[in-house]
């Protein structure tokens, strides 16, 4: 956990970011949405549950748990330390770059591009091994899932007359 | 038929060549990989899922069920000897098992937690099949009104273990039942927070969301740490000194297989709550409890056994009931419908040689994973050695390839990722994704019970009291959440987590 304890009086006093008003607040915010959207579902009666019914009572039990989480967070003594987020950016990327690329342009081309993506995220990247381990995953998924499992990922996509 | 003519018919059809094919298959691949670090169960039975797509309903499901528990004692193996749970009922394992493999005594705790698996396996596989027969018959006598407050037990039983705040589960659970309202809904038509994208309209994909929350946002975690503390391999020695020890163990593997056995039967429960219901219980009963978390034989046998045991009975719910008690089991009912049988009480009687063979192959499949495990050891340590900076980006890969495979559709690759930074932002404000998963799979199930319900006593809610098997199980929730001895567990609970 990357929580730190504040330590010194000056930072100790409530802090308006603690992890559990951030969680409330997303709570409420979820709900908020969730209870929105209901309104044009119909809520029905207890005797015949409208599809309206089992949303707005859960999205409101949400809101209320986040007002409470929230406002009981705020005397917690914690300041939530932001990450380097470069490294996260660079996985989700890779996992775009997944869904966005793999049947337009085929499977050969993507896997190495997703892997050397994913791996450059780590601090112990090396281009020798990140290629090595692209190359092997390529080829492995190949074999296992499109000609062991049949799964339709293709090796060149539409794009490149694949 | 009586039970004996029954469990023949079982290893009938177990024994079958293809079928221990397929069960060997299962365990060996299982194992393979839910040694992995960050791999548990729920994500392996979700990648491997397609490959049972092709094979008849029966092997499927055998093999689906030996890469079940392949994966769960593989998570031990990687706790035990890189301090890595791959999922939270390990947890308790690494607590004891990493500290004696650090002591050089790797060997001894790898061969305690195969032999406790395996003694509880066996003894879960016989529970199974001497409750779940009268379970389905009883269940068939269940009313909407029941199912509602069974699953409303089973989801404040998910949230007494979560670790934390109770309200924040809560609120997490709550998350999940709304995210499994999303699609068309059932009764109605009408789209529910489908915003009319036609991918929506059967609903959130659960591969996507389980592992979304579970098997990326641990690696996105994973990356706020930048250095490996994964590298270090501890040095296995003394296997045999693990067959010594054992009789000095054997109580605590006893008690844990019944505590086990006893609490995955729950809905909600299965091998989490058991492994932590079993630490508490050996530390409580020994004669030296502050030498726990020193590396104590039976802080490791205890929880080891009883997370296998819980594993295995969760079964139960799942085919009496339909119901399922964690991710894993909703993957094994999407596994069954996709097979055209619809889990539940009718299972049993209309399906045995699937019941009962299924039954036989877990004995037989603990059995596999014995002899596997005790002479491969070297081989998974090996293993374990691949750095962490190679794995991830094969299991973002694999990740990938695995939502993708279960409905051919990128869409859900999308919602992956969207599960992925939500899970990630999650973790971080401390959040257990548990209860929401388990809230997501009994979303649609709780609501048309519930509507049922009140259609059924003319709108009168007090039906859930007034029928007494459902009373009894709200009142079984109300305890959970309000008594003093949930304090208790949460206070050991909180006691198990301080070390980190």
């Amino acid at each position: 956990m990357q929580l730190e304890k504040e330590t010194n009086s000056e930072a100790s006093r409530p802090n308006v970011l603690s992890s559990d008003v951030l969680a409330g607040g997303l709570f409420v915010l979820l709900g908020a949405g969730f209870l929105i959207l209901a309104q044009d579902f119909g809520f029905g009666s207890l005797l015949r549950m409208g599809p309206g019914f089992f949303p707005v009572i859960l999205s409101t039990l949400l809101i209320a748990i986040g007002l409470v989480v929230a406002v009981r967070g705020r005397a917690q003594q914690e300041t939530l330390t932001l990450p380097r987020l470069g490294p996260h950016a660079r996985v989700i990327m890779a996992m775009v770059l997944f869904a966005g690329l793999m049947q337009p342009l085929g499977s050969y081309l993507t896997m190495p591009m997703v892997v050397l993506l994913a791996a450059s995220a780590s601090p112990a990247f090396s281009w020798r091994s990140a290629v090595a381990l692209a190359l092997g995953l390529t080829v492995a998924s190949d074999l296992i899932f499109r000609l062991g499992l049949g799964l339709p990922l293709h090796e060149f996509g539409h794009w490149i007359g694949g | 038929m009586d039970l004996l003519q029954q469990l023949a018919l079982g290893f009938e059809t177990a024994l079958t060549p293809l079928n221990l094919f397929y069960c060997f298959a299962g365990v060996l691949i299982g194992t393979l990989i839910g040694v992995l670090p960050g791999l548990g169960p729920a994500p392996t039975v979700a990648m491997l899922l397609p490959l049972s797509f092709g094979l008849p309903p029966v092997s499927g499901f055998i093999m689906l069920s030996g890469i079940f528990y392949g994966a769960q004692y593989g998570g031990s193996t990687t706790a035990i000897l890189i301090n890595t749970p791959g999922e939270s009922s390990a947890v308790v394992t690494a607590l004891e098992g990493y500290q004696m493999a650090r002591q050089g005594r790797a060997g001894e705790a790898l061969a305690m937690a195969a032999v406790g698996s395996f003694i509880a396996g066996t003894v879960a596989t016989f529970i199974i099949a001497l409750l779940a027969p009268p379970l389905a018959k009883a269940a068939l006598l269940f009313g909407p009104a029941e199912y509602f407050s069974l699953m409303v037990l089973g989801l404040i039983a998910a949230i007494a273990l979560a670790s934390g705040s109770v309200l924040k589960a809560i609120a997490m659970a709550i998350i999940g039942l709304l995210l499994g309202l999303v699609g068309t809904d059932v009764t109605s038509g009408v789209q529910r927070y489908t915003f009319g994208v036609l991918d929506l309209y059967d609903g959130v994909a659960i591969v996507a969301l389980a592992m979304g929350l579970f098997a990326v946002a641990e690696v996105l975690r994973n990356l706020d740490a930048p250095e490996e503390g994964h590298a270090t391999v501890a040095q296995i020695t003394g296997l045999a000194a693990g067959l010594k020890s054992l009789r000095r163990a054997m109580g605590s593997i006893l008690r844990g297989t019944a505590i086990g056995s006893l609490l995955g039967i729950l809905p909600g429960g299965g091998a989490t709550l058991s492994s932590f219901a079993s630490y508490a219980m050996e530390k409580r009963l020994s004669k030296e409890p502050s030498r726990f978390g020193s590396g104590v034989v039976e802080g490791l046998a205890g929880p080891e056994s009883a997370n296998n045991a819980g594993a295995q009975t969760s079964f139960i719910p799942m085919l009496t009931l339909g119901l399922p008690s964690n991710p894993v089991m909703a993957l094994m009912i999407g596994a069954l419908m996709i097979h055209g049988i619809q889990p539940g009480p009718n299972v049993i009687s209309e399906q045995p040689a699937l019941f009962w063979g299924l039954i036989a192959s877990m004995w037989i499949g603990n059995l596999m994973l014995v002899v596997l495990n005790l002479p491969l050891v070297g081989l998974w340590v090996r293993l374990l050695a691949f750095p962490y900076h190679l794995l991830f980006p094969a299991i973002i890969v694999i990740t990938c390839i695995g939502v993708f495979s279960f409905s051919n559709s990128m869409f859900d690759v999308w919602m992956l990722i969207i599960f992925s930074v939500g899970g990630y932002v999650l973790v971080r404000l401390r959040c257990e994704p548990a209860p929401l998963l388990l809230g997501f799979i009994l979303g649609p199930m709780m609501e048309e019970h519930l509507r049922r319900a009140l259609l059924l006593s003319r709108g009168n809610p007090a039906v859930f009291l007034e029928r007494p098997i459902s009373a009894v199980m709200l009142l079984i929730a109300a305890i959970l959440i309000i008594s003093p001895a949930l304090s208790v567990i949460r206070r050991r609970r909180e006691e198990i987590f301080v070390e980190d």
